[in-house]
């Protein structure tokens, strides 16, 4: 029996005190919005909560060097009003305003969506294309770093240990980036991913694509890259021009990743709107971008 | 666990069962019954609160996760006076047909009113894409919205 036990630690090393008896039925509490809906959908009346919204470390978006470093417990409105991101991490933040209604958006935490896991996940298409890290904090107080991609499993499962949580997610960005997202769903507001995308470039001065990452998302257990749509982008100028080929790559790419699908009829004429919004998105920061140049 | 907060105004001393969700709390223990369960998932914001000022699904959150927070309800707008313009407009637009979902829209477009007090139709029809209405389609709710925001930057 659990008693249904509530703990609320306030610092890391509380945290760490609290995972030490942490078993089955004992679960993270962040934002709350999926696992509230779950525990009650999946009829769970013996468990145990921690809850980690009240460590006020993991609520800060920082920038040091060239790496931006998120709290786990970070909402989505919080990202998409962070000046920080919206400048280094426009995908980011573009993800983030898209994730459910303005409710869901003032409880809904970025470490959560990781955890969590979701094939249809709107932020972990973008970290993944940032090749974002996590640390994780464990019940002996260790803290380890790993890989967004390799913790995550897709389909609701992640690959953390039973005493672990995810406190950071840490991400590099470079000069004269640009990063766009977009999604696909059901409806325009409070909907989930059919289809989403993540396109971040990397512009040199002679107006080449030095470097692309691109990933899709709910297309899969989990986003993939996708080696084909940045190859149509590296080494090319950055113009509209490139979007007619891209688009018939990202439509190639959407029938390599669900050959047999029911839905991949529709997702592959769906993400080509996916991909131009992109694209335009793009063009429009990087013409902000020259404008701050010439100022 | 004894939980401390503030729900309307009153300062609470309460020893309830903190893995219960805070729809459940404000209904049951506090017997405040404007807060409405429709969906239980967050998708339909029947339930919706003000939790320190940001409106949220009550049925997503823990009672614990509300230690020192302070939570409003529609009955706590009634009691300090504040819903009065907002219900006038409401009626005076038909945006009230069976009334499941319109505690919930009060506190969303409350919420956006107490942060941005001029907002654009836009800017409110974002504030309440979480409050499902099957009645009125919408457009008279945002009315309704909107001429409070007229009536308070005359």
């Amino acid at each position: 029996m659990h008693k249904n036990k509530f703990s609320a630690p306030q610092t890391l090393k509380e945290l760490s005190k609290a995972l030490k008896t942490k078993k089955e039925n004992c679960f993270i509490a962040a934002g709350g919005t999926d696992l509230a809906v779950k525990i009650n959908k999946n009829r769970i009346f013996d468990y145990s909560i921690i809850d980690i919204t009240k460590i006020q470390e993991l609520e800060k978006i920082e920038m040091i060097n060239n790496s931006i470093i998120i709290g786990a417990c970070t909402t989505m409105q919080s990202i998409e009003n962070s000046e920080i991101l919206k400048v280094y991490a426009p995908a980011l933040v573009k993800a983030a305003s898209k994730v459910g209604s303005t409710q869901i958006r003032n409880r809904a935490t970025i470490g959560g969506n990781i955890a969590n896991a979701s094939q249809s996940a709107d932020t972990l298409t973008v970290l993944m294309t940032y090749n974002a890290e996590v640390e994780i904090i464990n019940s002996q107080g260790k803290i380890v770093t790993n890989k967004v991609n390799d913790i995550v499993k897709g389909l609701e499962k992640n690959l953390l240990n039973q005493d672990e949580v995810i406190t950071k997610i840490k991400f590099k960005v470079e000069d004269n980036e640009l990063s766009s997202f977009s999604k696909v769903g059901a409806r325009k507001a409070v909907t989930i991913s059919k289809i989403n995308c993540c396109i971040k470039i990397k512009i040199n001065k002679s107006n080449l694509i030095e470097k692309a990452e691109v990933y899709f998302g709910a297309i899969g257990p989990k986003p993939i890259k996708s080696e084909i749509v940045e190859n149509v982008l590296v080494g090319k100028k950055f113009s509209k021009e490139v979007l007619s080929v891209l688009l018939d790559k990202s439509s190639l790419q959407v029938n390599e990743a669900i050959p047999t699908r029911a839905s991949r009829y529709y997702k592959r004429i769906a993400v080509k709107g996916l991909v131009d919004s992109i694209l335009n998105d793009l063009i429009e920061q990087e013409q902000s971008l020259e404008g701050d140049l010439y100022e | 666990m004894i939980i401390r907060a503030l729900i309307n105004g009153e300062k609470i001393n309460k020893d309830v069962d903190p893995n219960k969700r805070l729809l459940d709390f404000l209904r049951e223990d506090m017997r405040l019954i404007s807060v409405k369960e429709g969906c239980g998932e967050g998708e339909c914001g029947a339930c919706t609160v003000i939790l320190d000022g940001k409106a949220v699904t009550s049925c997503t959150i823990f009672t614990g996760q509300i230690q020192g927070c302070e939570v409003v309800t529609l009955e706590g707008l009634d009691k300090s006076g504040e819903l009065d313009k907002i219900r006038d407009s409401f009626i005076k637009h038909g945006a009230i047909q069976c009334g499941f979902c319109t505690p919930g829209m009060i506190l969303s477009s409350k919420a956006l009113l107490d942060k941005n007090s001029n907002p654009t139709k836009e800017e409110i029809k974002r504030a309440i894409e979480g409050n499902l209405c099957r009645c009125t389609g919408y457009n008279k709710i945002v009315e309704a919205v909107e001429e409070i925001v007229d009536s308070e930057v005359k």
